[in-house]
């Protein structure tokens, strides 16, 4: 497995794929605050929580999820449309190592990607909100981002199955990816239980930072593990069966 | 003697929806040997290979390394065996050697100089930063190679190596087949729908059609089938036909093209075969007598060109 993850980090590195992604995030991000400090002048009145919430929802939950999402089909199916897959798995590795450590080194480049927006949050909530010990703002916003974007990696787990039935097709995935991102934003026009009962919906609730009764908060908790896991183990299912 | 059998396959049958790829296939092959899979393209060449290599479920059937009934979930089986199936597909922003270094990572592969011995092997540069995407065929195919020597296995399956190659690059790829049978006692399972490619690098053969396998034996006995034929340039091939299936029982001939027939053996009978078409008011303009070749035995086994 750590061979896997390795690899895996040495062919991400190699091609410029997560470069590009992170330029983006960081391009974007930083639009949306720079807007926020020269054009938005409202914003001060709104309070940092309803800035960083709003923030979150663009960023964490609809770029990252399209960004990801992409950036993850792309490693995925390139083994499928470069052929290199046939080259890896009659070789002694065990199919569900190729797929684990895939989805291993791809959390490590969600979070990579939350990481910049909190970065430039972190910058532009200071210069919004000005406040005399920065150390505990970066605490409390590294608390909000680190918990969102794992849970939107959570969130995005269909993608895994998705991608390994697809084969070398890239459509599915990427569908599948803006759908998650559109659902997850939905949330916030659902009310009482249902949003809790859709991982996609009950991941971005959770991670808002709001006051939810404790049984529905376990309900979205273990929903969202739950699918997540259970789409892992159904794309290891299919993988382990699938012939190249 | 009997040699041993490194790779048996028994009743293999492979189905992709209602499409029989594979259709109750038994082969074997011996250690230290060459062994050819000859047959067109979709012939099934490819399948049997993947099947072995455990990237094809077969349908039914068992396959057996060293014996042992092949598990699939059981990696350590398939370290004896390295392959490259259809074409070497390596990452194209990397060298050669960092493409390697990742294989034999992922393989666990802990020998220190196992990449650079195995493009030394088949005279690939080791030093050299050239991304995988400039490479030409031939150094891909090469490449391909090395990648399925990196963990040192017994058995290499290469799904036709030569393809795309230049007539050199053909025999550079041939001499490096053949040394590693020869000097380094690997046993390889070739495929190709090339039939002069076979004839000079195989010792075993089988001839697959349509998920079949036709036929499977020794090159040298191959050859020793291989009859001597004479054919007899006509003025009407039609009627020449006709006279042989009215005169013959169980005529062994082909129909080569508007002017050819073949008749296999016989050759000792060249006057009479003559004789009888001139009688017939068939000219006959040349009677060349030879050896059947790969070539033409191929073609009769598959059924191709057949009339």
């Amino acid at each position: 497995m750590k061979n896997g993850i390795i690899v895996e980090w040495r062919k991400v590195r190699h091609n410029n794929l997560l470069n590009i992604a992170l330029t983006i995030i960081f391009i974007m991000t930083t639009i949306v605050v720079l807007k926020d400090i020269l054009i938005n002048v409202g914003v001060k009145d709104l309070g940092l929580e309803s800035w960083v919430v709003s923030l979150g929802t663009i960023l964490n939950y609809l770029l990252i999820p399209i960004v990801s999402g992409l950036f993850y089909t792309r490693m995925m199916n390139s083994e499928y449309t470069e052929r290199t897959i046939i080259n890896y798995i009659p070789a002694v590795v065990k199919r569900s190592i190729f797929v684990s450590s895939k989805i291993v080194v791809w959390m490590v480049c969600h979070l990579l990607m939350v990481f910049i927006v909190y970065l430039v949050a972190c910058i532009g909530s200071l210069i919004l909100f000005p406040i005399a010990n920065p150390l505990l703002r970066l605490y409390d916003l590294g608390i909000y981002f680190l918990k969102s974007g794992l849970l939107g990696f959570l969130s995005l787990a269909l993608l895994v199955p998705t991608s390994i039935l697809q084969r070398s097709s890239y459509i599915p995935s990427i569908v599948t990816a803006i759908g998650i991102a559109i659902i997850g934003i939905t949330a916030t026009q659902l009310n009482g239980m249902l949003p809790f009962i859709f991982p996609w919906t009950a991941a971005f609730i959770l991670s808002q930072p709001v006051a939810i009764p404790d049984a529905l908060k376990i309900t979205g908790y273990a929903v969202t593990i739950a699918s997540s896991l259970m789409f892992y183990t159904l794309s290891m299912v299919i993988f382990n069966s699938q012939d190249i | 003697m009997q040699e041993e059998a490194i790779i048996q396959i028994r009743g293999l049958t492979k189905k992709f929806n209602n499409f029989l790829a594979l259709d109750d296939v038994s082969l074997e092959v011996k250690k230290g040997r060459i062994y050819g899979l000859l047959g067109k393209n979709g012939a099934g060449k490819t399948t049997i290979m993947k099947s072995i290599l455990g990237l094809v479920f077969p349908s039914s059937g068992e396959i057996y390394i060293k014996g042992r009934s092949v598990d699939y979930k059981n990696k350590e089986q398939f370290s004896i065996i390295g392959s490259m199936i259809e074409t070497p597909a390596f990452y194209p922003n990397l060298s050669a050697k960092e493409n390697l270094r990742l294989f034999a990572l992922k393989r666990g592969m802990t020998k220190k100089d196992g990449v650079e011995q195995a493009l030394d092997l088949v005279g690939l540069e080791v030093n050299s930063d050239k991304p995988f995407k400039s490479f030409s065929i031939g150094m891909k195919q090469r490449l391909g190679i090395a990648n399925a020597l990196l963990h040192e296995p017994e058995v290499l399956i290469l799904d036709e190596p030569t393809n795309g190659l230049d007539p050199v690059g053909i025999v550079e790829i041939r001499k490096i087949l053949l040394d590693l049978c020869k000097n380094f006692n690997k046993t390889i399972v070739i495929s190709s729908h090339i039939l002069s490619e076979i004839e000079k690098i195989a010792d075993d053969v089988a001839i697959i059609k349509e998920g079949k396998v036709i036929e499977e034996s020794s090159l040298e006995d191959i050859r020793t089938k291989c009859k001597k034929y004479t054919d007899y340039t006509v003025s009407d091939v039609n009627s020449t036909a006709r006279l042989l299936n009215e005169n013959f029982s169980k005529p062994n001939y082909l129909v080569i093209d508007d002017q050819k027939v073949r008749i296999f053996g016989m050759d000792d009978q060249t006057s009479m075969f003559n004789r009888l078409f001139i009688g017939n008011g068939i000219d006959v303009f040349q009677i060349v007598t030879q050896n059947e070749s790969l070539e033409d035995y191929f073609k009769k086994t598959t059924g191709d060109d057949a009339h």
